[in-house]
């Protein structure tokens, strides 16, 4: 048997039908694990097998797809996986068929959900296919197939662990709905940029569906995918007749299809659910007698489209600008900054989510700081990000230890931000690009700074992609930065960025883009020199800009370029853009005019029940009006500390009160809360622009929902009103390991603990949890809460207070700190 | 193995999603159809921690006298069926399975701990419905996106999210009771894992019998969770509406019993048995008890004879006596002082 992707070049490729309906109708009982049949019953598998090749497949799957150590212990799981392979081969000896043959390893998915959505880390699951892979390696087949994959986190944790155990050929297909998507909302597309970018040698669709009803499926993948494509469809979709199992697509119809789809394009073809060997024959009947005419239509080539992805879809370069969001970035921003410092994942999650309302297609993310650890920080943004945001993500660092792991992380094929001409940082960033994949942002500048002419850029252009390609990094993935320099210092900055930014584009045939904002640095009313530059470089064929998506003036060079070089139908996105231009602009009119008004004289009307004016926007829940009220306070010189002691608090109190007394209900506290929130981060960035910063904190808690547990819904309302009574939470999250929880109250120093648990099958945890903070952190408190919770379960499990809301938590811990303080 | 039909999938389309315009009296629909197009926003609001008293009291008052928190809720909600009617799918798969009888006791291919509570709602049935159903994970997309950002709304939206997969077991309920009238069964209420005494470890039981991950994409976690979150599993009984089922079963099984075809007897004897005919249980004991067609087993005959004796079937009594002196006779009383020495 040679290198199957040698053979794949010249030929079409058979791979095998069903499994499970088959080892059913041998008495596979419903629950029974089949991949013990591999050991019990080794003549009916390898007869089985055998009856693939005797059909024309020239691969088949070893009968390994359950075979995961989470159903098995090592040492049945290496004996399984063993004996599967033997029995392939053995199938292969004994069959008369005269085909080339090949015997693959077959991996399915682990049957649990990765975080955030389940339970499994993403590491844990690569360690977990790396156990399978390399007990598979040792049997030494001739590829590994990953199949039936429903999730893109759990597909890249697999197809990682197969090139991280291993040098074998790796196929991979994905089970696709009926909205040619996968169940975690994955487009094919996605899934091309993200299998290709990290080597797959051949990728499709198996089970799930008909071969009917993957007809957009696979027209994508015939369209789009630079490595051949495998289609595995089941024979339809599945009825109950009498009590058996019968698939609406016969062998005949079958074959019909996949024959049809042969011409389309589709290289490697066989069967799933339902299939038996007649619908492989039929299959190769009608395709093996024009298989040089088939593959002679359809070489397999590049397709030479350059994008990126995230979980969903892809972001592709080349035809429309891609508008890359630039404010995840400390650089200049000191509430940024603060966010950072104080480990706020939501003030930089926001700050995401406002790029994406306002039109940004991808978000650079930038969380570098001299004090703080940016590898952790990166890697728990990219995820924290992508658990809220389809947007592809730029990962942008200049340190390789963090941007492996966030592009380890990352759910999708990212955009690298960036490498350049320096040798020591090609050699850093390019092995990345090549295990990973991933489009890199190049920077044409090298040891010798940046070249003032163009032609040098070029050159250093040149000299990347010739590099690049010595890892097997297609200049499809390089997208250049000819670097955009300040006219204040130059006025030749900008025809030299622009000129040599034509001649990559449209001689070197590469990819560009540019930190826009950098050419008006120093000159007032900066927005106005950067939008015209957007421009003049569109002009010049830029494909992408990293800029600030809520600045109206460059939002209008990209819609207007849009319109104006027929990328927008009818130039509808143009016109919708304009309604909102003219809203937009007499806001800021008012914005500006607003402080001059601090006078104004509706004072009276808006204030009820002895209320201030700020304090019945809180209790009513008005978010706009919340902050709007407390900056003037404080730009009337309102001390800080006086408008959270005399103002927020005692609103805040009004409505916990009503709570309380069930007047007023759970959403209605989360909208004051949600107001004072506004109000507060009105105070913070205030404080953030101070000198010395001063802090409100009134004393730490640190919050948890225990080990088992993934309902956080109480634990974040509890955590909220905790913020707003000033405390500093320190939010562990959810499923918290008890060890995790000591060890992180430890370090913050809190004097009080609040654990969460939804289910009675999560209450030992709490308990374990309890008792190693008795052990590792004496004197500290424990508050406990969660919808399964009573008084007595508190008392069992030694907590020292159930609180049955967010508000008792509140009561308890202004409570101890009291105490503390009369103390 | 008879007794586990093929696992089928349900999709239900996503046509759009509207709040309820006029509430019925109890703010339910007006009408008895479960149209998925409809969100339940009184349901919204309770599973939000609004109670039902305090909804229709707003929905009551008009104009100014409505508080306007609750006109934002309302907003809130709105905006959450925007949202969360791109992202839903409404998918279903189930499974029709024989419910055997044994001592009383209903057994389906798995362990169900003698659940009692089962054991009640799947009185008289000889099949159920093992069913799985998921709103998907676009919604718990969106719930832990808003739980970052924007409290309120992710409280809704979760409110939402339970509303909406409770609808769509109650529509796919409705549709197994009228496929089960249409085969002569009633359904009996559904009843879900976790409830009552039915411990939540027979998900694990559930999800591979109705094999959701690959189906309709439900994972189960380790602590028995599922993903999505807005995830049901539950088992509807079907009971066959002949009124005289219990009798027919029992009549069977006494002519097989006198055919000797005790297998088959047996078989019958335990459906009437479930059905609360409790001479079958003589019979049974009978068969342990003298080994016709089974191996000898007083410990089985004793416990069928309780059951049937404990109901006041004489001979049953009659015959535990017998066993009981007979054998045994480690009884210290019996052996020392002999009734009829």
């Amino acid at each position: 048997m040679g290198d199957i992707r040698e053979y794949l070049k010249n030929h079409l490729l058979y791979l095998d039908g069903g499994m499970g309906t088959l080892l059913q109708k041998r008495g596979l009982k419903p629950g029974e694990l089949p991949e013990r049949w591999n050991i019990t019953h080794p003549e009916i598998i390898t007869e089985l097998h055998r009856a693939y090749y005797d059909a024309g497949s020239n691969v088949v799957y070893a009968n390994t797809f359950g075979a995961n150590p989470l159903k098995f212990e090592t040492r049945e799981l290496e004996e399984i996986i063993h004996a599967a392979i033997e029995n392939v081969r053995s199938a292969a000896l004994q069959s008369s068929s005269d085909r080339e043959k090949f015997v693959s390893l077959d991996i399915g998915p682990l049957g649990r959900l990765l975080k955030p959505y389940g339970d499994l880390d993403f590491e844990d699951a690569v360690r977990l296919y790396g156990q399978i892979v390399r007990i598979g390696a040792a049997c030494d087949p001739d590829l590994i197939t990953i199949e039936t994959m429903n999730d893109s986190y759990d597909t890249k944790a697999a197809l990682l662990a197969a090139k991280e155990n291993s040098d074998l050929p790796v196929f991979v297909t994905n089970a696709y709905g009926e909205d040619s998507k996968l169940m975690t909302g994955s487009s094919p597309e996605a899934m091309i940029a993200l299998l290709e970018g990290m080597g797959a040698d051949a990728i499709g669709a198996n089970c799930s569906l008909g071969p009917a009803q993957l007809r957009e499926v696979v027209s994508v993948y015939v369209e789009k995918a630079s490595v051949p494509v495998i289609l595995k469809p089941n024979a339809g979709l599945p009825r109950a007749i009498d009590g058996e199992t019968v698939y609406d697509v016969n062998s005949t119809d079958f074959g019909s299809i996949m024959e049809e789809y042969a011409r389309m394009g589709v290289r490697v073809l066989g069967g799933c659910c339902g299939t038996t060997p007649d619908y492989i024959k039929e299959t190769v009947d009608r395709t093996e007698p024009h298989m040089s005419e088939i593959v002679g239509s359809h070489p397999i080539e590049d397709k030479g489209i350059s994008w990126i992805s995230s979980y969903t879809h892809a972001v592709t370069f080349g035809k429309s600008p891609v508008l890359i969001g630039e404010r995840i970035n400390p650089t200049g921003k000191k509430r940024f900054k603060q966010a950072l410092r104080d480990h706020d994942i939501g003030h930089i999650l926001q700050v995401g989510l406002e790029e994406q309302e306002k039109g940004a297609h991808v978000l650079d993310v930038n969380v570098g700081l001299p004090e703080i650890d940016e590898p952790a920080l990166l890697e728990e943004v990219t995820r924290e990000l992508q658990s809220v945001t389809d947007l592809p993500l730029q990962i942008d660092t200049s340190d390789s230890t963090a941007m492996e792991k966030a592009l380890r992380a990352y759910n999708g094929k990212a955009l690298i931000n960036s490498v350049n001409g320096k040798q020591e940082v090609m050699d850093a960033i390019f092995p990345l690009v090549a295990k990973y994949g991933g489009m890199v942002v190049a920077l044409t500048l090298d040891d010798g700074g940046i070249p003032s002419d163009a032609a040098k850029r070029v050159e250093i252009a040149q000299k990347i992609v010739d590099e690049a390609s010595k890892y097997g990094i297609h200049k499809k993935d390089l997208i250049f930065d000819t670097l955009a320099m300040t006219i204040s210092a130059d006025t030749t900055a900008a025809l030299a960025t622009l000129s040599s930014l034509h001649t990559i584009r449209h001689e070197l045939g590469c990819h560009t883009s540019l930190g826009v904002s950098n050419i008006s640095f120093g000159l007032p009313e900066r927005e106005l020199v950067t939008s015209t530059f957007f421009a003049l470089a569109l002009e010049q064929g830029l494909d992408a800009a990293i800029m600030n998506p809520s600045s109206l003036e460059m939002m209008k060079v990209y819609y207007t370029y849009r319109a104006l070089h027929d990328l927008d139908e009818n130039c509808a996105e143009y016109i919708g853009f304009a309604g909102d231009y003219a809203k937009l602009r007499e806001n800021v009119a008012q914005n500006t005019s607003m402080t001059a008004a601090i006078a104004d004289g509706d004072k009276a009307a808006a204030s009820d029940n002895g209320h201030s004016e700020l304090q019945t926007a809180i209790i009513k829940g008005l978010k706009e009006k919340s902050a709007e009220l407390t900056l003037r306070l404080i730009d009337s010189g309102t001390d800080c500390l006086d408008i959270v002691n005399q103002e927020i608090i005692p609103a805040l109190d009004y409505v916990g009160q009503g709570f309380e007394a069930k007047k007023m209900y759970l959403p209605q506290l989360l909208m004051s809360a949600e107001a004072s929130q506004s109000a507060f981060d009105i105070i913070k960035r205030d404080m953030a622009s101070r000198p010395d910063g001063e802090t409100a904190a009134k004393g730490k808690f640190v919050i948890a929902t225990v080990h088992g547990d993934i309902h956080d819904i109480g634990k974040n309302i509890v955590k909220l009103i905790m913020e707003n009574y000033g405390f500093e939470v320190l939010d562990l999250g959810k499923d918290v390991p008890a060890d995790k929880v000591v060890e992180e109250t430890v370090r913050f120093g809190a004097p009080l603990v609040g654990l969460s648990a939804l289910m009675t099958t999560t209450v030992p945890a709490m308990e374990e949890t309890i008792s190693k903070l008795r052990e590792k952190a004496p004197g500290v408190k424990v508050v406990v809460g969660g919808a399964v919770l009573t008084q007595e379960y508190a008392d069992r499990i030694g907590a020292d207070y159930y609180a049955k809301d967010a508000m008792a938590t509140v009561r308890y811990a202004l409570n101890l700190m009291d105490e503390a303080n009369g103390k | 193995m008879s007794g586990q039909g093929t696992v089928l999938v349900k999709t239900y389309n996503n046509e759009g999603l509207e709040l309820e315009s006029s509430p019925g009296p109890h703010g339910g629909l007006a009408t008895d159809k479960i149209d998925l197009c409809y969100v339940n926003q009184r349901e919204v609001f309770r599973y939000a921690g609004i109670p039902c008293s305090a909804y229709a009291d707003s929905v009551s008052k008009t104009g100014g006298e409505r508080s306007d928190s609750f006109d934002r809720a309302h907003e809130c909600l709105i905006e959450c069926v925007k949202e969360i009617s791109t992202v839903i799918t409404y998918k279903v798969c189930y499974r029709e399975v024989d419910v055997i009888w044994r001592a009383g006791s209903p057994q389906l291919s798995f362990d169900t701990y003698e659940s009692r509570n089962l054991k009640e709602v799947l009185g008289g049935c000889e099949k159920a419905v093992l069913m799985a159903a998921t709103i998907g994970m676009g919604v718990d997309r969106l719930i832990t996106k808003y739980e970052k950002v924007a409290p309120l709304k992710a409280l809704i939206m979760q409110a939402l999210g339970s509303e909406r997969v409770e609808r769509l077991c109650d529509k796919f309920n409705q549709d197994i009771i009228n496929y089960a009238i249409g085969d002569g069964y009633d359904a009996k209420p559904r009843f879900s894992p976790g409830y009552g005494d039915l411990p939540l470890k027979v998900q694990t039981d559930f999800m591979s019998v109705l094999d959701c991950a690959h189906l309709i994409g439900i994972n189960l976690n380790e602590s028995l969770l599922m993903s999505p979150s807005k995830s049901v599993t539950a088992i509807i009984g079907l009971s066959s509406t002949e009124e005289r089922k219990g009798e027919h079963a029992f009549d069977s099984g006494m002519a097989y019993y006198k055919s000797r075809e005790y297998d088959k007897s047996r078989e019958m004897l335990e459906l009437a048995l479930a059905f609360g005919i409790s001479k079958a249980a003589l019979y049974i004991g009978d068969m342990y008890g003298y080994g016709y067609g089974v191996r000898q087993d007083q410990a089985k005959a004793v416990e069928y004879y309780t059951i049937a004796g404990q109901d006041g079937v004489a001979e049953a009594k009659k015959r535990l006596n017998v066993i009981i002196n007979r054998y045994e006779p480690e009884k210290k009383e019996i052996k020392i002082f002999p009734f009829n020495c």
